[in-house]
């Protein structure tokens, strides 16, 4: 149970950094959050 | 050949005797009675290692990690291992004044029932420290005798508190080398 | 429309960048979840998993293997753990060791390399740890996995605030994941607290009559070079440190504390009434100050931070600038676990444990463990 809210969780701050990629203009700003979103992805799949 | 045999034989016989005589020549053997009561001051772990020792020199011994005045009877000798440790101390539930109330209470049992005090320190250099150091220099005091691993003595600490006042110190290298003065220390 | 389209297409491209970093970083992550072989000698009579002991731990990462060297005359039972933290490599290089070169003779011998299994499948945060050690051997390097501490929080999760373990000790929130925290185990409990549920089975149907635990710790923590005994087994540990300083090894003592619970020199000698051992060797990689975390600072044990602080008198060893390599730390090991049993056959010759081919503690020291392991595949 704690797991699914955990993915859960984890799956809505990914969406959000995802939104976040795509509403930023400047590469460096799109280049930030593209990492921050791949240790989301990283633990959305419980890669660890 | 045979010269250089003896030679060697005497210079091996002679280093021996250097490593067990006494630091100032004073009397060391024969000089306590059986059986022991084997006690720690400090509740370090080293207490059972003299219990094999003694165990080893064929010695009537009682080990009592927290031993007190009611288990001196029937006992003609108090060998007291030096060195405290913490976790021995918590392990036991003491802190450093209570374990020294106890050992001070048993050293005036034993004085009292004219039990004399052997002491031995086996830790070395790392079972040295301003707590133990304090416990040490109250208890050797006392003593009519010690035997200590060199490394614990690397500053002199145990000489200058046994030269003046002309207790018998004996020094050994390893742990396993206090079983031979232990031995000789008791009729 | 162009406006949005250009950042846009480099969004795109910046996702395709994160999908391409997670699939690399994400492999290099899996690669830990692979147990490096070991190539038992030809005296190995019988291989179990952990979870024959106990079956729920079946298909979890909390499932080990366990190697046993049966003799062919009646003795007592060893048991040897290895890899109880994964991140303290002389144990399991020690276990392995034995597992690649004993033969039975007397008595049983049961070895775990890898208690906690799943603390091999990943390495601790903020560490800069690297994931494996090279251990030279003469047809080549051998790799094995440099872990954490702790269970994998993919495994176990969440730590609670404050864990009460199955002894009944207050310990911080992560020490749940912490095997040597966890005895006697709960069969319903935490992953960990099941693998140390197995662990007592083992004990328990096995019949050990004494069980070592392989550990090490950082330079400037007090218990180290150590012999931990259970009240148990304090004349045999007497008579181990006996025989190790006749050997040249300094090692001290170090009794098992009564109000310390949870622990394998506390928890197997109560519950399962066997002789408890614990056995620590100073490990640099391990410690607070050293430089840059590497696989030759695990094997060789060079740091000059160590050997500074060593100077200064901070330390509870001598580091000098000649390390303490692991081949000292194994021989250490080797040296106290053959003293123990010279110490039980003398103590309680009907439970004797005996077996050959085990390499000689100094020539470890000299030639390197590689030198005593199978050759990598």
């Amino acid at each position: 149970m704690l797991r699914i809210f955990y993915h859960l969780i984890v799956l809505y701050l990914s969406f959000h950094l995802l939104w976040h990629l795509f509403r930023q203009k400047k590469p460096w700003s799109q280049a930030g959050a593209a990492l921050v979103l791949t240790l989301f992805l990283l633990r959305l799949f419980l890669i660890k | 050949m045979k010269k250089k045999c003896m030679v060697s034989a005497i210079l091996i016989g002679f280093s021996w005797a250097l490593l067990t005589i006494p630091a100032r020549g004073q009397e060391t053997a024969g000089i306590f009675e059986q059986p022991l009561l084997i006690t720690s001051a400090g509740q370090n772990a080293e207490v059972q290692i003299v219990a094999v020792l003694a165990k080893r020199a064929g010695l009537n011994y009682t080990l009592s990690k927290q031993a007190t005045a009611a288990d001196l009877e029937n006992m003609k000798t108090l060998v007291l291992v030096l060195g405290a440790s913490l976790k021995g101390l918590g392990a036991a539930g003491l802190d450093m004044d209570k374990e020294r109330e106890r050992v001070m209470a048993l050293i005036t049992a034993a004085q009292k029932a004219q039990v004399p005090l052997l002491c031995l320190h086996l830790g070395g250099e790392t079972r040295r420290g301003p707590q133990t150091d304090d416990l040490i220099a109250e208890v050797l005091l006392l003593a009519k005798m010690v035997i200590v691993v060199k490394s614990g003595n690397g500053d002199g600490f145990f000489t200058k508190l046994c030269q003046p006042r002309n207790i018998p110190l004996v020094e050994v290298e390893k742990t396993a080398d206090v079983q031979i003065p232990l031995q000789k220390a008791f009729k | 429309m162009n406006r949005i389209k250009a950042p846009a297409l480099s969004a795109a491209f910046f996702l395709f960048l994160t999908g391409i970093l997670c699939y690399f970083s994400g492999r290099s992550f899996r690669t830990m979840h692979r147990s490096e072989t070991v190539f038992p000698s030809v005296g190995l009579t019988d291989t179990h998993q952990l979870s024959d002991y106990f079956p729920p731990l079946k298909n979890t990462h909390g499932d080990t293997e366990v190697y046993i060297f049966r003799g062919m005359e009646k003795g007592g039972n060893l048991l040897v753990l290895g890899g109880t933290h994964p991140n303290e490599p002389a144990g399991l290089m020690t276990a392995v060791l034995l597992i690649e070169n004993i033969r039975g003779k007397r008595g049983n011998v049961i070895i775990v390399p890898r208690a906690n299994s799943s603390g091999f499948t990943h390495s601790d945060p903020q560490e800069g740890n690297p994931q494996r050690f090279e251990v030279p051997t003469p047809a080549g390097p051998r790799l094995f996995r440099l872990g954490s501490r702790l269970t994998n929080p993919v495994d176990q999760w969440p730590d609670p605030a404050i864990y009460i373990n199955p002894a009944g000790q207050k310990l911080s929130g992560n020490e749940v994941r912490n095997l040597n925290r966890c005895y006697p185990g709960r069969a319903n409990g935490f992953l960990t607290e099941r693998i140390a549920f197995a662990i007592m089975e083992l004990i328990r149907r096995e019949r050990v009559d004494i069980g070592i635990d392989l550990h090490e710790s950082a330079p400037e923590y007090p218990v180290i070079n150590a012999i931990v005994f259970h009240e148990n087994s304090s004349e045999l540990a007497a008579l181990a440190l006996l025989e190790l300083q006749a050997e040249g090894f300094d090692i001290r003592l170090e009794a098992s504390p009564v109000n310390l619970r949870g622990l394998s020199h506390r928890e197997w000698g109560d519950h399962a009434g066997i002789k408890a051992i614990l056995l620590e060797t100073p490990n640099a990689s391990h410690g607070r100050l050293k430089g840059k975390p590497s696989s030759s600072l695990i094997v060789d044990g060079k740091d000059k931070f160590y050997a500074k602080a060593s100077r200064l008198g901070w330390l509870f060893v001598p580091y000098g600038e000649e390390g303490i390599p692991l081949s000292l730390r194994v021989a250490r090991h080797l040296a106290a676990l053959k003293a123990l049993l010279g110490g039980l056959a003398e103590l309680e010759p009907e439970k004797a444990v005996e077996f050959e081919g085990m390499p000689l503690p100094s020539e470890v020291q000299k030639k390197g463990v590689g030198a005593f392991l199978h050759p990598p595949t």
